[in-house]
């Protein structure tokens, strides 16, 4: 069995390892000798797109969709090869007009309308609230997967108890920490924290080594090679529906839409304009993320369905939750180190995007919010002094 | 100036030749359970036109790589 404080303490020392790392990008930004301003740093940090989502999630829908879960991705490859013509623009727009935020934007572009802020804001908050949350619970869910080791059963995440027995709780007191130390202690108009994009760029690189290492391991150690993978699962009629399109809800249509929503996505969602945008330093950067993000997606992508299927022909005979694929398959190899690897990658998932999405709605709130709000209430109050 | 017409031409062009390859008819013609290099034939393509297109946006921005002069938007 694993330890829970083992893996408590790996877990804490990963956080507090992320904490240097953004007071180093901090120090370094005051000094003068910014960190980020590189365009492999900053293509790493648009790479908080890929959630825990991706790293537990893609797996679980490979297992049931076959290739669906690919327009995700597809969607912002295609994106990302209009960078130069189409987010080039954007960032010169938000530089020159000052805007921070996606509600900023779409506000500037109606004559700076305060309401049209505040409805993008509300809007941005209902839809990311349930996001955020489902990342919170790949970490409470893969943790309480990961302590039974070597057992290998599905966990209800409702059944986790009290909240201070949450392990996702606890996670995000630290996250609040980490955002208001990095996010939002510092008050600067342009709204950028390079100590954050720092720690997200570090985040990209260790999500993207923990799913490659898991996917060559499945791959070449357990079965031998793709091919094998493949091959095996043709055999089986309840398999190899997954290997063509015929599992795909929606068909061809749905395809197409997923892909067009995942495009929008991509540049609109709260966290990802700030990162492509807000925090864009150099233009010139985005001629480097034109190729290198789509590659960085190509690659975090490439094991999704080996993995989904060497699962599913693994756990054939038992109800394990495809989600949970990614994090089951090592511990039934007796794998424990690459397991809590696994563990560290989905943990880096997840507490990147909770990081980045809520620094920019608490942008958004702010600014689109409480301020005019405040205005509001303040000549209210003028106005009833006025009158006394 | 025609520097820069020509980056944003392949550069759209780019784009639409990917949407076209990602989407229906042609993801039709490859719809097959048939294993090709021991991948299947969807998968194995999907994956070769998306390499296809980072090589193509790399060369484009590499081979009309902004002057000093580019300053102006496309």
């Amino acid at each position: 069995m694993l330890d829970d404080k083992l893996i408590i303490l790996i877990a804490l020392t990963y956080i507090g390892l992320l904490f240097a790392i953004a007071y180093y990008g901090d120090k370094r930004a005051d000094s003068g000798r910014s960190l980020i301003n590189k365009p492999v740093v900053y293509t790493l940090s648009i790479a908080v797109y890929c959630t825990a989502w991706t790293f537990y999630g893609s797996v679980g829908r490979a297992a049931s969709t076959g290739v669906g879960f690919l327009p995700i991705y597809l969607g912002p490859t295609l994106v990302a090869l209009l960078f130069w013509l189409v987010l080039r623009r954007i960032v010169r727009i938000a530089k020159t007009q000052r805007i921070t935020s996606i509600a900023d934007l779409i506000a500037s572009r109606y004559g700076k309308s305060q309401l049209l802020g505040g409805l993008v804001t509300v809007i941005a908050i209902i839809g990311i609230m349930p996001y955020i949350s489902i990342q919170l619970e790949a970490i409470a869910l893969s943790f309480a997967v990961l302590r039974q080791y070597p057992a290998i059963n599905t966990v209800d995440p409702a059944e986790t108890g009290a909240l201070w027995l949450d392990t996702s709780f606890y996670i995000a007191l630290l996250l609040i920490v980490f955002a208001i130390l990095f996010g939002t202690r510092h008050i600067d108009t342009t709204e950028r924290h390079e100590g954050l994009v720092a720690a997200i760029a570090f985040e990209s690189v260790v999500k993207l080594l923990a799913f490659l290492a898991v996917g060559l391991f499945i791959s070449y150690s357990v079965y031998d090679g793709l091919g094998d993978i493949f091959s095996r699962a043709q055999e089986l009629p309840e398999l190899r529906r997954l290997l063509d399109f015929s599992a795909i809800p929606g068909g061809f249509g749905g395809w197409l839409s997923l892909t067009f929503i995942s495009m929008a996505a991509f540049l609109f969602v709260p966290r990802q304009f700030q990162i492509l945008v807000v925090e864009n330093t150099d233009e010139r950067h985005l001629r480097t993320a034109s190729w290198l993000f789509p590659l960085y997606l190509l690659i975090i992508n490439l094991f999704v369905l080996p993995i989904a299927l060497g699962g599913l022909l693994a756990f054939k005979d038992q109800a394990i939750d495809a989600d949970t694929f990614v994090l089951a398959l090592p511990m039934l190899q007796q794998q424990p180190a690459l397991a809590l690897l696994v563990f560290i990658g989905g943990l880096s998932a997840a507490t990147s995007m909770v990081i980045a999405e809520t620094v920019a709605l608490s942008t958004m709130i702010c600014n689109d919010l409480v301020m005019p709000l405040l205005r509001c209430a303040a000549a209210v109050c003028a106005c009833m002094s006025g009158l006394i | 100036m025609s520097q820069q017409r020509r980056r944003r031409d392949w550069l759209i062009m780019l784009f639409v030749a990917g949407l076209l390859a990602f989407n229906y008819p042609l993801l039709g013609l490859v719809n097959s359970v048939a294993l090709m290099f021991g991948v299947p034939v969807l998968y194995f393509y999907l994956f070769a036109i998306w390499l296809l297109l980072i090589i193509g946006v790399a060369a484009v921005l590499w081979f009309y790589r902004p002057t000093a002069v580019d300053e102006t938007p496309d």
